[in-house]
């Protein structure tokens, strides 16, 4: 609920005072917010509680502990319904809350409860989708329903059905199952168990998850080799082996679910605290949707973006930002709640030694005391500035033995990444509030300053 | 100084002298999957039916193209004639068989392997690094053959 001008300006005087008296207490004026110490810099201006003051409005739980030993992510509840239904409804929890991708994509054996419309082209054909990640892909038919978090509702959205069924309705083509190419491809994703959650929800920056790419087929043959390598993400299957890749119109792509609530659907903020440098077994967050959409009446949580924080443009192409570390620059980084470490690249930093018992320990580093470390991020035009970023690198078998081995959630877990991106996974968010704003959006920060999405904040 | 360098998402070159090399090619210019060498000039532009532009970066060429479906892909090559490295950056899923040629098996196997990690993709062999990261809408990554790296180069100057 938003207020709405033309009833302020009808009000009476007295009604008039006494509605900016309880607007100025709501929003918590000059340091006595109730929240928690979620802040950048040592204030506490006005910062988003990583406790929802209510569940039904526009703030979601987020939990770090998916009960799958899944390290560093955040997850929440996402309501699927049949279309137009309160009561043909199934609550799915444990999905992976993404700000690195757009979609909610979920698996088939979770859906048997409700009735999804599946999505066709003009021709009948059913539409399905091969969704790529950098390490692994998920496969599946799009269907419509409607999506419901905390109080919010996307009506009759497309999603992604991750077929996990022993006997598929459709055959991945070989330019989908055939991975970026790879004979044999990588795990695909489609399982709970191979994917390590039971879904994810992409919140990212874009409206869609393809976008104008993905409309147009000449730009998605890319190669004069007969047929043409097809390198979008939607096809057209016409029996259960014959699929064959197409354009999709971006009405019909699977959407940024946010965009498709009714109100509170220019961008997100997530809200989780800090977590000790020995690590804990999970914390509890929240994800506002909307920013400065609601100044905190009734259900509705306040979802303001304080003046101080840091807005970031992200380049509108690829939605990177650019990140200096170690004087180096770092041209292809991202803020991604998505990925579950700090990943970069500093060769002075040894790695863990694979052993027998963890043949991908490698994967992490380990210091031999921790690391304080520092960063410098710049976003695209329209930014308001760069923000340093300090953080810590501990040692990863150090941190994944504490507590008997049953931790979660580690601030300070860090990773050899690859040259040219900082990757500031969910370890950045503990003891922060981002903000991701949609792409053509413009989002006014508590100054009634304006930025256009797509950007993040801090 | 040519597209390449006008580019802000190039990384300056400054250990190196650039010498711009103005050549919008349509025909012979040099391109080829990694590992190649002259045999396959031309396939990669073909197959990708792009233009390729050239510059110049002391001991090596950068061949630049850019695709419709908004990639922008650049093939690294020596003197000698060898593509030591490939880059990509894509709104889009790459097409890293094409680029890494016959490299890409060594790939394909290495990636196989999964973890609790959920990052940027490293795979490091003897004969080879393959450096892959970001997500739909902004993927990012380059491979590169070290023996064939030209004295002086690096890794940060692939990208």
């Amino acid at each position: 609920m938003t207020f709405d001008k033309s009833s302020v300006a009808s009000a009476s005087l007295l009604a008039l005072a006494t509605l900016l008296l309880v607007f100025s207490l709501a929003c918590g004026g000059g340091g006595s917010s109730s929240s928690s110490a979620n802040n950048n810099n040592g204030s506490s201006t006005s910062a988003l509680s990583s406790t929802c003051a209510n569940s039904t409005g526009n703030c979601a739980t987020l939990t770090t502990n998916n009960g799958n030993g899944y390290v560093n992510g955040a997850f929440t509840t996402v309501t699927v319904c049949t279309h137009g239904s309160t009561t043909s409804c199934v609550p799915i929890s444990g999905v992976l809350v993404d700000t690195g991708s757009v979609g909610l994509r979920l698996f088939k054996s979770e859906l048997s409860g409700v009735t999804l419309t599946p999505s066709t082209f003009a021709d009948g054909d059913a539409m399905v989708e091969c969704y790529p990640f950098v390490a692994s892909y998920m496969w599946g038919p799009v269907a419509t329903a409607d999506v419901k978090v905390a109080g919010e509702t996307a009506s009759n959205a497309p999603i992604m059905v991750i077929d996990d069924s022993a006997s598929p309705a459709y055959t991945p083509p070989a330019d989908c199952s055939d991975y970026q190419g790879m004979s044999p491809p990588p795990t695909q994703w489609n399982s709970i168990a191979a994917f390590g959650a039971n879904g994810i929800i992409g919140i990212g920056s874009t409206q869609q998850d393809c976008g104008p790419y993905c409309a147009q087929l000449a730009s998605l043959q890319v190669d004069t080799s007969t047929p043409p390598q097809f390198n979008g993400l939607y096809y057209d299957c016409s029996s259960k082996t014959i699929c064959t890749g197409a354009a999709a119109t971006t009405a019909s792509q699977v959407p940024n679910p946010v965009s498709q609530f009714a109100t509170d659907n220019n961008g997100t903020a997530i809200s989780l605290p800090s977590v000790s440098s020995s690590g804990t077994t999970s914390v509890t967050g929240a994800l506002y949707f909307g920013i400065g959409t609601e100044t905190g009446n009734g259900t509705e949580s306040s979802n303001a973006m304080p003046s101080t924080a840091t807005v970031l443009t992200l380049d509108t192409t690829e939605q990177f930002i650019s990140t200096s570390f170690n004087n180096v620059t770092n041209p292809y980084s991202y803020i991604d709640s998505g990925s579950n470490g700090f990943f970069f690249v500093d060769s002075s930093i040894p790695a863990c030694a694979n052993t027998q018992a963890d043949p991908y320990a490698s994967d992490w580093f380990c210091p031999s005391s921790t690391l304080s470390l520092s960063a410098t991020n710049t976003g695209a035009s329209g930014s308001s500035g760069s923000s340093t970023v300090s953080f810590s690198v501990a040692n990863a078998d150090t941190l994944f033995n504490n507590n008997s081995g049953t931790d979660n959630d580690f601030s300070n877990l860090g990773g050899p990444g690859t040259s040219g991106t900082f990757d500031w996974g969910l370890p950045f968010f503990y003891g922060r509030v981002v903000y991701n704003a949609i792409e053509g959006n413009s989002v006014a920060n508590s100054n009634g300053t304006t930025f256009t999405g797509p950007f993040v904040a801090y | 100084m040519k597209l390449a360098m006008q580019t802000r998402k190039l990384f300056p070159l400054s250990s190196l002298l650039i010498t711009p090399l103005l050549v919008l090619a349509m025909s012979a210019s040099a391109l080829a999957a990694l590992g190649g060498g002259p045999a396959t000039i031309g396939e990669d532009r073909a197959h990708f039916n792009a233009k390729d532009e050239v510059t110049q970066a002391g001991p090596y060429a950068i061949h630049e193209m850019q695709l419709a479906s908004g990639s922008r892909l650049r093939e690294y090559v020596s003197t000698s004639g060898a593509v030591f490295a490939v880059s990509w950056v894509s709104p889009m899923r790459p097409d890293l068989k094409q680029l890494m040629g016959s490299y890409f098996s060594q790939y394909a196997q290495a990636i196989q392997q999964s973890s609790r990690r959920h990052g940027p993709v490293v795979v490091r062999t003897d004969g080879l690094v393959v450096e892959s990261a970001g997500h739909m809408r902004g993927f990012v990554g380059h491979a590169y053959i070290p023996s064939l790296m030209p004295q002086g180069v690096t890794v940060n100057d692939i990208r």
